[in-house]
């Protein structure tokens, strides 16, 4: 659980609460948007989180 | 009770116990060949799917062919860089060997150990879901246990 802290405040230079938030969001539902963008951007965190070993997926909003 | 990670000027040290970092140096071995077996089923807990919307499975075959190559790339440079940098241990006394570590190698060295954890998990069925094996494998525990606890000690010391 720390590492999925460690890898968003590094990715993506959140805040330890922040990451943590999102963490326990992952934890407690399932998932989490812990990055939002048009589709060039998702894919390249995506695959920035699929290099740390994260399971992230893209989808539309709504 | 030496710690295994410890912050200096210039990046981290790391230091083992000997049976230990011979434990550690069979992990980069492993997951080479993991990285090339599709047809594992933790293969696809390392490389999972971009895309889960059946109709985006166009984007996903894209996936595949542009983005997922550099992602096994990115693993096999890490091993590589993590093989190189442990080759580097020395005799720190008492039965213990040490390296240290820069930027470059923490970053693969907590990238193979989390994979290595993954993997492992894959196959006790641990997951992000359960974290009681469903498997009984003692070796396969006490592997993922020290995995998990070399990692956290690693986190910890980045973190801190």
């Amino acid at each position: 659980m720390v590492y999925v802290v460690y890898v968003l405040q590094k990715l993506f230079g959140y805040s330890r609460e922040k990451a943590t938030r999102l963490m326990m969001q992952v934890h407690n539902e399932g998932k989490a948007a812990v990055s939002e963008g048009q589709r060039e951007k998702a894919e390249a965190d995506v695959a920035r989180l699929h290099g740390f070993g994260l399971w992230a997926t893209m989808e539309h909003p709504g | 009770v030496t710690a295994n990670f410890e912050r200096h000027s210039d990046g981290v040290r790391f230091t083992l116990g000997d049976a230990e970092w011979k434990l550690l140096l069979e992990l980069p071995a492993q997951l080479h060949e993991l990285y090339h077996d599709s047809e594992d089923e933790a293969y696809n807990r390392i490389f999972p799917r971009a895309y889960l919307d059946p109709t985006e499975e166009n984007a996903e075959l894209q996936w595949l062919e542009f983005v997922h190559p550099s992602l096994v790339q990115q693993r096999l440079d890490a091993l590589g860089l993590v093989v190189s940098t442990l080759e580097q241990a020395s005799g720190a006394g008492r039965g213990l060997k040490a390296v240290d570590l820069d930027e470059d190698s923490v970053a693969a060295l907590l990238g193979v150990l989390n994979d290595a954890r993954l993997i492992l998990g894959n196959r006790l069925g641990i997951n992000e879901d359960s974290e009681i094996a469903s498997t009984v494998d003692p070796g396969a525990q006490a592997a993922y246990n020290w995995l998990s606890y070399l990692e956290g000690d690693l986190l910890e010391t980045l973190l801190g």
